[in-house]
């Protein structure tokens, strides 16, 4: 995969949970053990295409722990972890994947599209792998583990 | 002041508000859609003086309802500013053709949207 693509993904990860949430996130890995699983209690996904030829399809999906989908998103509304409903997770989690995908797009020069964003919820679900090319960033915060998963398909 | 967010994220609408507030805009009532098709229902129901819009929503995206609302007499001059991760530059351009008074790229701090109210309020 692309290095661009991945350092683009990878930097706005990091931009848009320290500008929009508070959260610095200072450690990201690639993960390179394909056999590796990956889980989220909180999963925010959002599909990309080649603007020009429409030739690839990709997508990108953030999955997160609970404990740290609450953080971010009160973090993001200025309020308390108690005071968040669960429509605030969901749709403060897609807005993030959202931010994260434009974002991404604008450092790789707009040549791709974004569509509308979508958001998985579940107490550890797992994170499939469909497409053919895989990358997936380890991100770290204090103690808490986030993935953000990376997909192609060349048509 | 009367201010229309518009915006499909409920959650942006809200830290757009905040930020807003944030930056010592006077603000009188604000009011909310979720795509440029409430938005127009708005508009059409209440006085509003300033829209803040995000591009890319469903049934109605942002362009669309600048376009809507530069065609009618009522609301040709009504001042409108972009809040959006869209970054396109063919988008951006038809949105300054549109006569949109400022673009604010997502993820924004307070102080980009401060400086985008202050150029349409100008």
């Amino acid at each position: 995969m692309d290095k661009q693509l991945i350092d683009a993904f990878t930097k706005a990860t990091q931009e848009v949970f320290a500008m929009m949430a508070g959260i610095e996130v200072g450690e990201n890995k690639i993960v390179k053990d394909k056999q590796q699983k990956i889980y989220g209690d909180v999963s925010g996904v959002i599909g990309f295409t080649d603007k020009f030829s429409e030739n690839i399809n990709g997508s990108i999906v953030l999955a997160l722990p609970l404990s740290l989908a609450k953080k971010a998103v009160a973090n993001m509304l200025a309020i308390n972890e108690s005071e968040l409903e669960e429509e605030d997770i969901q749709d403060g989690i897609g807005e993030l994947v959202n931010m994260i995908a434009g974002d991404a797009k604008s450092k790789c020069n707009n040549a791709f599209k974004i569509s509308l964003p979508t958001v998985i919820t579940g107490l550890h679900h797992s994170i499939g792998k469909i497409k053919e090319e895989i990358v997936i960033v380890k991100f770290k915060n204090n103690e808490e583990t986030f993935y953000l998963q990376i997909s192609l398909e060349e048509k | 002041m009367n201010i229309l967010i518009v915006d499909d994220s409920a959650t942006m609408r809200k830290i757009i508000l905040r930020t807003i507030r944030q930056s010592g805009y006077a603000v009188d009532d604000v009011l909310e859609a979720g795509n440029g098709k409430e938005a127009l229902e708005v508009v059409k129901n209440n006085k509003v003086d300033l829209i803040l819009t995000d591009i890319n929503m469903p049934e109605m995206d942002g362009l669309e309802l600048i376009e809507v609302l530069r065609a009618s007499p009522e609301t040709q001059n009504m001042p409108i500013l972009v809040i959006s991760t869209e970054g396109a530059e063919d988008i951006i351009e038809k949105a300054k053709i549109l006569g949109v008074k400022g673009f604010v790229r997502k993820p924004f701090t307070p102080e980009k949207i401060g400086e985008a109210l202050k150029q349409a309020a100008g």
